[in-house]
């Protein structure tokens, strides 16, 4: 059982009775411990973090690692960035207290044991300031601590500069390791909540935005800069995200993927406004948006190309083209926009592959390459248009190993009077267990009567004593 | 009002309507010399919107084997990708890029779109048509209900501004009025082959197609009967068979028999 400090003040304590914390305090609201949603709160908490700097942990149960190096002086020093941080959070309703320290253990120690709501350890004091702290702040079990404590080792002052192994020897190596790692004297990294973006752009407003279209307006402002970014580092990115964060804690992130490596400040724009067309129907701005965050990840290296002198909008380019493809696949998903590759199969269904145009092509997707080393040439005579599924038909055939006279398909009789095969397509006989191997497939390429042409197929061979069946799979121009 | 300022109005409003014709004035040859000379601009216009119906709900994969020889046949004139724009399940049919090569094309080409709405079908065969880089867009409406004459007249525009042609494979059922250049319905015919002594039945000719233009800006319908030949790439005229039934089967002398 936990407790809140008005709850506190009315006298419950934690492992009281509820019936007798019901008659302390009548007002008691009580529910249910929840794990789950908690850390899914505190997952959410923690991204909104992401506003102070991109590299965020959540630490459950109840605290989050921010790594701010290196973005204090965006707020005006890292007094001001805890007054900020505490000031929105108290906004929220949360009660918050903030440790800054050079090493995580130390920070974690200040913010849970230390003496005040806000404290910020300079590099030198570190040492000094953890050794007033119990044992217990350098996030080792109350079972060590308390052994600790029956010793007489009540700080961590009183660890520190005692001799080390026989403390490991007895209380175990994670004190040491915990305690190394307080004072910097051992790395400890964190993993961040969400994937710190490789090149970040963001703009703050003094007063809450509450338009989209505002914000619309402050992505060519975002996406100028950052493509300056990508370009002055000769990179460009594959994946842009647009986070915007409203007065009351909410994120709401949106995502655009590019075909190419992209460092087009047009073409960011362009995608994002699609998004925020489409977001415009369902979103609300709430209090309004207080800081619109733009951000770069997967870059790779590009080559340099010579943009264009004129301004105007490039025409006939293959930038264009994939500006177009971006833009279909950012609004239709992009498995639905997808050029064909080969497949090493000779089964006619499992011999191409579509893929979304984002995937990147390696060198043996050449079709011509791939044809002539299947089947020796270019043209194959295969049909244009297959069934989804090969249908069975009822077929009659003069000769056993001949092409059919006469077929049904789809309740209608065709008469044969062209054919052309068989031509024979085994399935890989090394791709699945023998069992379970499929039978081997004598292909027709047949005309009816009025001129309509199939490919159809007999499965099963004679000469295996197999039972044929027929199937029909594709039609021929 | 002055003539100047009608004939000031006059040049506004055809500007609007686009009735210039395209910057480049780009068109392909059908590689069938009747054809080419009947059509109006000698051969077919690229950046214009072009529809190919089935005349049967049979002739689907024709309309579409047309639909691709027509493609072959721009792309040499221009190189760029083709955008095959189609929904989710066509009528249970889908395309086979091996199948392709019947057509010259290289499947590598081919950027297929699957689409779930009409509605994103045409968004798509428009923003299409909107990218010059792109030579030709194929777009199957086989369950059209949107594509009408304002939807086709904002594809018309599109395309004769970008000069990207475009081929509206249709169902054979659709009537509607529409702004396309050229209207085609397509039945498949029966091919034409020498027959394989001992072979038991005789091996399939070349696809051949009769191809009737319903409609035709500048110029009256007509029919040609053709053949597409997988290997030169280009569409012949073929001769139709005669009409044989009543008369004995001609029972072959050798001199026609040909060794196979």
């Amino acid at each position: 059982m936990a407790s809140n400090d008005t709850a506190k003040r009315a006298g419950v304590m934690t492992d009281q009775l509820l019936a007798d914390a019901r008659a302390l305090c009548p007002v008691l609201n009580v529910a249910d411990y929840d794990p789950a949603s908690d850390e899914a709160d505190l997952d959410r908490l923690a991204r909104w973090c992401i506003r102070y700097s991109p590299w965020v942990a959540s630490d459950a149960p109840e605290g989050i690692l921010i790594d701010i190096s290196g973005c204090a002086h965006l707020f005006g020093g890292e007094d001001a960035l805890a007054r900020d941080m505490s000031a929105r959070l108290r906004k929220f309703g949360f009660r918050s207290r903030l440790g800054i320290a050079k090493t995580i253990g130390a920070a974690w120690a200040m913010s849970r044991y230390g003496d005040g709501a806000r404290i910020i350890v300079n590099d030198a004091e570190t040492a000094a300031m953890l050794s007033t702290l119990p044992i217990i702040a350098l996030r080792v079990g109350h079972d060590v601590s308390d052994r600790l404590e029956q010793v007489g080792l009540k700080t961590i002052g009183a660890l520190i500069g005692k001799p080390r192994a026989p403390l490991a020897a007895r209380y175990g190596t994670d004190l040491i390791k915990r305690l190394d790692q307080a004072l910097g004297h051992m790395s400890e990294s964190l993993s961040p909540v969400a994937e710190p973006p490789d090149y970040r752009t963001y703009r703050k407003f003094l007063e809450p935005i509450l338009l989209l279209e505002q914000a619309q307006n402050c992505l060519v402002d975002l996406a100028n800069p950052l493509a300056n970014m990508l370009k002055n580092s000769a990179s460009g990115a594959r994946r842009f995200d647009l986070s915007l964060y409203r007065v009351d804690g909410d994120v709401k992130s949106l995502r655009i993927h590019t075909s190419t490596l992209c460092n087009e400040p047009g073409h960011i724009v362009r995608l994002f406004q699609e998004k925020l067309e489409k977001l415009n129907e369902s979103y609300d701005a709430g209090f309004g948006i207080e800081q619109v965050v733009l951000n770069a990840f997967e870059t790779e290296a590009v080559t340099a190309e010579q943009p264009g002198l004129d301004r105007k909008r490039p025409r006939g380019t293959e930038a264009e083209f994939h500006l177009l493809l971006d833009r279909y696949g950012n609004r239709l998903g992009f498995e639905n926009v997808g050029r064909f590759v080969p497949n090493e199969s000779h089964v006619p269904e499992r011999s191409e592959r579509l893929v979304p145009v984002t995937a990147r092509s390696p060198e043996t997707e050449n079709w011509p390459e791939f044809l002539r080393r299947l089947q020796g040439g270019f043209y194959l005579g295969r049909p244009i248009a297959l069934l989804p599924r090969p249908e069975p038909i009822v077929a009659v055939a003069e000769v056993p190993d001949g092409p059919p006279i006469r077929f049904e398909w789809r309740r209608v009789t065709h008469r044969v009077i062209r054919a052309e095969g068989p031509e024979r397509i085994a399935p890989e006989w090394w791709g699945k267990i023998p069992k379970e191997v499929e039978p081997t497939r004598d292909y027709f390429r047949i005309e009816d009567k009025d001129g309509y042409r199939f490919w159809l197929y007999r499965q099963g061979l004679y000469e295996r004593r197999e039972t044929p069946s027929w199937f029909m799979h594709g039609f021929f121009a | 009002m002055s003539a100047i300022a009608i004939e000031d109005l006059k040049r506004r409003i055809s500007a609007l309507e686009r009735q210039i014709a395209p910057a480049n004035g780009l068109n392909f040859a059908t590689g069938c010399d009747e054809i080419d000379q009947y059509l109006p601009s000698s051969g077919f216009a690229a950046g214009a919107l072009h529809e190919i119906q089935g005349a049967t709900y049979r002739d689907r994969a024709a309309s579409l084997g047309v639909a691709l020889a027509l493609c072959a046949r721009l792309s040499a004139e221009k190189a760029g990708p083709v955008i095959w724009c189609q929904l989710r399940d066509p009528d249970r049919l889908h395309l086979h890029a091996p199948g392709l090569t019947g057509f010259g094309i290289d499947p590598g080409r081919v950027t297929k779109i699957i689409l779930r709405k009409e509605q994103d079908l045409l968004w798509a065969i428009e923003e299409a048509l909107d990218c010059a880089y792109v030579a030709g867009v194929i777009g199957v409406l086989w369950s059209e209900k949107l594509y009408d004459f304002t939807a086709s007249r904002r594809l018309a525009l599109r395309a004769k501004e970008s000069g990207v042609t475009a081929f509206m494979v249709r169902p054979h059922w659709a009537n509607g009025a529409t702004v396309a250049d050229t209207r085609w319905r397509i039945s498949s015919a029966k091919s034409i082959a020498p027959r394989i002594r001992r072979a038991f039945l005789p091996r399939l000719g070349k696809a051949q197609w009769r191809l009737d233009m319903t409609k035709c800006r500048g110029a009256k319908p007509c029919a040609w009967h053709v053949a597409w030949d997988h290997e030169t790439l280009r569409f012949d005229l073929a001769a139709q068979l005669a009409d044989r039934t009543g008369l004995p089967p001609i029972r072959s002398a050798g001199a026609f028999r040909q060794t196979g």
